[in-house]
Formats: structure tokens, C-alpha cells, sequence
């Protein structure tokens, strides 16, 4: 595991393209702030959306991204990054921003027995008959993984490898990793679909927002519901794969929808709009950063647009 | 490349024994010292009785590492581009009981990896250490490395290198390195010694191997493809230390010291940790 603000993650970036390719379980938090480069130090900003997400040059390969708003949040996520990263043998980003990073609130940390644990899978056939990387399979996951010493003489490296380990420089064999990296996630989205849904059910309008940008986006939906607008509101808890199916649904029901999130350039909108797929109008409330939309903001662009 | 291999009679015992036979023959170019280094390293182990359950080989980018990268029985970790020694750090925590030899090269420890190269001393870092030093970034095409020589032509330096090279055997000693030590490859019984010293020691064994590399060290900077005169280049820069000891200081202005630097007592990063926990337990 390891730990971070924006200018941080930019520098561990080189060492994420080494774990995604040799399948290698990692837990990295990413506490964004107000960038590019050094920016505004312990500022709140959502400028590595993408970052994360295509940071590590190369490409051919999805990976993981979990996004709390809260301390409570913050804390069962981590733990719940540990599991994935297990399961899927990648790096999984812990998505934060400095106002999560910041805040103190009431944590409750549960009896240690009640915490789901995913303990590494072991190999349980013999070093012969085992296949390191399960290049045949692109979607199986929860797959056995040894560690140094046991025996396994396993081989991990910078290059394109076969299932042994062994470089390869072959079109095939690139093919077949890079395939490999890329599905293993995104033939199981079904099971990284996390979202929180409030109020979309008789929804004329949809907020979608994620990390500390969610906490006044649902204050911005709850006041537009008192002075009677039908508004309702998305949360991607995981956002990398990116929910499309939550979001479209969304989308075929309401004329438009708005994405605050603390960035000029757009970044998760542009992911909401491809996601849905011209159902509905998409619009962005963007900000460089250092603070945090106020509730009234949201509210306000929600007026504004519906007239 | 398959074929060719299971007709390649493999007649010494130790690549048996020790290394894939189905990563041979090695991608080493003729005239290269890598194969004679992973030869000593082998015999080094063997006399130690090692075996690849017990000993890991780590490598990085770069010549030194993609030749000797999947070629021990055992685990084989390769790291990315300059990080071995925070991958070797790593792996040395989890799983202190293991053996762990590192194989890296001027470019990948003294250029991009030159700050944790420092921080591996400094921790000593209780691993083996062998750099391969050709003096130049021979896998990419002969560019400028922190080690050629001052004034040497290369691809990226066409009218001489502007910058003094490192001695990254000064730098591994003042960084607190348990063992210090430079050869040849042609050195076979000492740099064999060495090795074996370096992996019984507690804390980091640095050894620098100075290589003859004619493909590109003798292409760009002596203008010669012929290994004999890129090794006979070598031999007239390198002085033992106990011969420079009679040696007048402007004779040794041009020379490389070969020989054993540094050894000395000083706890591993490995029992400097283990003593905190221990600490902590007691209270």
C-alpha cells in the first residue's frame, strides 16, 4: 500500500504500469488536490480522475478506482480495496480528495471478526503444473498467486510475458496480455458496479457527483426536493470501471443532467456523457479547486439550466 | 531460437543445475563479460551450497539485467528501470530468510536509479549487489552513461562527454555499505570471492564489474568492434590498490582501482528492524 496527494501519485505512476502488468495486487490512496504540478498544497481539488485511471503509459489495461466521501467511508473502502486488489490482482486506487483526507467526523470501526477479508489465493498444484499468468483465460480472477521462496520460481518483469513469466517480443503474446489485463476487469463489471442512488425515481433532473463533490450535490438535490423540483442524485462509489449502465438508466429518465466536480478541463462528465450515450443533455459545474462547491452553487445551476 | 536450444550442448554442470536451460543460449553479444559474471555468481553459490529455493535473482533494465532476467531456477524478479534496489528493498522485508542477488548496470544504478542506489547503502540493505559497468548505455544504442569517461565520443555526446563520471564505489563506501569491492570480468577467482564474501556479510555488498562492451562501448568511444582490444583498453586503465599504493599521484590520475574498497561491521537494515520489533514487544 501506498500513499499520496496528486504531485506524489504523478512520481508513483511508473511503478503502477510495473504492478498492472505483472498482475500484482497494490493499494494506492490518491488524496487529489488543487493542481497541475504542485498547485495549491492541502487544497481540495478532482483533477486525477483520469490520471489514475490512464496515468501509466502503455495503455492496454483496465484497473480499479474507489471513491469515498466520508471518514466512515473512507476507512471501509480502504479495507474493501485490499479485497479487490486480492481479487482482481491489480493496483486499486483509494479515489480521495483533501476535503475527505481532512475531515474528522464519527468513525465507527466494526469488531475486527465482523471485517470481510480476502486472504491471497495459494497455488495448490504442484510448481510443474503451475501456470503463473492465466493468459487463456482473460476473465478469470481470484487467481492463485505464489510468493518468493515457495518454489513456484516465478518470474515478474518489466516486459510483455507468457504465461511463464518469460519475455516475449512476440505479437501474440502481447496481444494476449494486453487482452488479459484489460478484461479481467471489464468482463466482471457486473461485480464493480457500486453506486449510491437517491431520489431517481420520479426524476425530471440528475446530479452526479462522486468524493467530497457528492456531500453539497445532495444538499443541492434535497433543497431543489423542498421547493418541489423533481431532482435526483448519483453517487459512483466505484468509478473506475466507470458505472455506464447506472448512468444510462439514469439518463433515458431525465432531460438533463448536471456533474459538479472540482476541475475546469470536465472529467468525469465527459465519462457521464459517453455513458449516456445522448439520452439526455449534460452539463458540468467546474472549478479549479481550494474549496468545495457550496450547496446554493449546485442549487443555483439547477435553476438556471431548467429554465 | 527453440530449436536452436535443444541442440546447443549445454556442458557446463552448473547451468544444469542452477539456471533454465530453456533460456539458453543468452542474448549476450560476443565479447560481452556478463556470461563470465553470472559464471562466478554461480560458482560462488554453488561453494556456498545456495540453492533456488533459498536465493532470489533481481534485476533491472538494461543489458546487465535482461540477459540474466529468467535465467536462475528459482524466483526471478525483475524490476522497472532504475528501481531494483526499492524492489530489492521489498522483497528483502517481506521475506528476510532469503538470499537475494541483485544484477544491475551503470545506467540502470548510478543514472536513474542513482537515489536508491544511495538509500540501499545508507540502510544497508542486506543483499549482493553486482553492477555491471560497460560505461555506456550499450542495450539503447551507445548514449552518454554517469560513467564514460570524460571526453569519450558517444551517440548522444558526438563531440566529446562534457561531464566527469561517477566512482560509484567512493559513493556506495560514503553511503555506508558493508562491503565494497571492484574487478574485471576477467577477474574470475576474486570477483568469485567477492561474491561469496557479499553474501555472507550482513548489510549491502556492492561489487562493481567493469565490462568490455564492443558492440557499442567499442563502436562509438575506442572506434573498435574487436572485444580483445575493448578488454586490453581496460586492462591498461585498472591498477590494483595495493599497487597504487607505490604509484605517484599523476600516474594515477587516469587509472581505476581495482580491488576490495571496504569491509566492515555494521548491522543490516534486516536486524536493524527486527531490533525495533523486538523492542517494541518488550514494552
Amino acid at each position: 500500500m501506498t500513499a499520496s496527494s496528486g504531485p506524489g501519485i504523478s512520481l508513483k505512476l511508473e511503478g503502477l504500469g510495473w504492478g498492472i502488468k505483472n498482475e500484482l495486487p497494490y493499494v494506492v490512496v490518491d488524496i487529489q488536490r488543487a493542481g497541475p504540478s504542485n498547485g495549491v498544497a492541502t487544497s481540495v481539488a478532482q483533477g486525477d480522475f483520469y490520471t489514475v485511471r490512464y496515468g501509466s503509459a502503455g495503455g492496454n489495461h483496465a484497473l480499479i478506482a474507489v471513491s469515498p466521501k466520508s471518514v466512515q467511508e473512507a476507512f471501509d473502502l480502504t479495507i474493501e480495496c485490499f479485497n479487490l486488489a486480492e481479487i482482481f490482482r491489480c493496483p486499486v486506487f483509494l479515489l480521495c480528495d483533501e476535503t475527505v483526507g481532512h475531515t474528522r467526523e464519527k468513525l465507527v470501526i466494526p469488531d475486527p471478526s465482523k471485517i470481510k477479508i480476502v486472504e491471497r489465493k495459494k497455488p495448490t498444484v504442484p510448481p510443474e503444473q503451475f501456470v503463473l499468468y492465466p493468459l487463456d483465460d482473460d476473465s478469470v480472477i481470484n487467481y492463485p498467486f505464489p510468493s518468493v521462496g515457495e518454489g513456484y520460481s516465478i518470474c515478474v518483469s518489466p516486459y510483455t510475458h507468457t504465461s511463464k513469466g518469460y519475455p516475449s517480443t512476440e505479437k501474440v503474446d502481447q496481444d494476449k496480455m494486453a487482452r488479459r489485463l484489460t478484461n479481467k476487469i471489464m468482463k466482471n463489471v457486473d461485480k464493480l458496479t457500486r453506486v449510491e442512488k437517491k431520489y431517481l425515481e420520479d426524476a425530471e433532473v440528475a446530479v452526479i457527483a462522486y468524493g467530497a463533490s457528492a456531500r453539497p450535490a445532495l444538499a443541492a438535490v434535497e433543497k431543489a426536493r423542498e421547493n418541489g423540483m423533481k431532482v435526483g442524485f448519483l453517487r459512483p462509489i466505484i468509478v473506475w470501471p466507470f458505472p455506464d449502465e447506472e448512468v444510462y438508466k439514469v439518463a433515458e429518465r431525465v432531460n438533463f443532467i448536471l456533474v459538479p466536480e472540482l476541475n475546469t478541463d470536465g472529467q468525469m462528465v465527459r465519462e457521464v456523457a459517453r455513458a449516456a450515450k445522448g439520452k439526455a443533455e449534460v452539463y458540468h459545474l467546474g472549478s479549479g479547486g481550494v474549496e468545495t462547491h457550496l450547496p446554493d452553487e449546485i442549487w443555483g445551476e439547477i435553476r438556471r439550466l431548467k429554465k | 531460437m527453440t530449436a536452436m536450444a535443444k541442440e546447443t550442448p549445454l556442458v557446463h554442470p552448473l547451468v544444469n543445475q542452477y539456471l533454465r536451460p530453456e533460456r539458453m543460449p543468452h542474448l549476450a553479444c560476443p565479447g560481452c563479460g556478463i556470461g563470465q559474471v553470472v559464471h562466478c555468481t554461480l560458482n560462488a553459490v554453488a561453494e556456498l551450497g545456495l540453492t533456488p529455493l533459498n536465493t532470489v535473482w533481481v534485476q533491472g533494465v538494461g543489458c546487465s539485467s535482461r540477459l540474466s532476467y529468467a535465467l536462475w531456477k528459482g524466483d526471478s524478479i525483475d524490476a522497472h528501470h532504475g528501481r531494483i534496489f526499492a524492489v530489492a528493498t521489498g522483497l528483502k522485508m517481506c521475506r528476510p530468510e532469503l538470499n537475494y542477488i541483485l544484477f544491475t548496470g551503470d545506467g540502470d544504478c548510478a543514472s536513474i536509479g542513482g537515489n536508491h542506489f544511495i538509500h540501499a547503502c545508507r540502510r544497508n540493505l542486506d543483499v549482493v549487489a553486482i553492477m555491471f559497468n560497460n560505461g555506456i548505455y550499450g542495450m539503447t544504442g551507445g548514449q552518454v552513461a554517469p560513467t564514460t569517461p570524460l571526453g569519450a565520443s558517444t551517440t548522444t555526446t558526438p563531440h566529446g562527454n562534457f561531464e566527469a563520471p561517477f566512482d560509484l564505489c567512493k559513493v556506495a563506501e560514503a553511503a555506508g555499505a558493508s562491503y565494497v569491492a571492484r574487478w574485471r570480468a576477467i577477474d574470475f577467482k576474486p570477483l568469485t570471492n567477492s561474491i561469496k564474501k557479499g553474501i555472507r556479510i550482513k548489510g549491502l555488498a556492492f561489487i562493481e564489474v567493469l565490462l568490455p562492451c564492443a558492440t557499442n562501448f567499442g563502436r562509438y568511444v575506442l572506434k573498435t568492434g574487436d572485444p580483445g582490444k575493448v578488454q586490453k583498453w581496460i586492462n591498461d586503465r585498472v591498477v590494483t590498490i595495493k599497487k597504487a599504493e607505490s604509484m605517484p599521484p599523476e600516474e594515477l590520475k587516469e587509472k581505476v582501482l581495482i580491488g576490495e574498497f571496504v569491509e566492515r561491521e555494521r548491522p543490516g537494515v534486516v536486524e536493524s528492524y527486527q531490533s525495533m520489533l523486538k523492542r517494541l514487544k518488550e514494552v
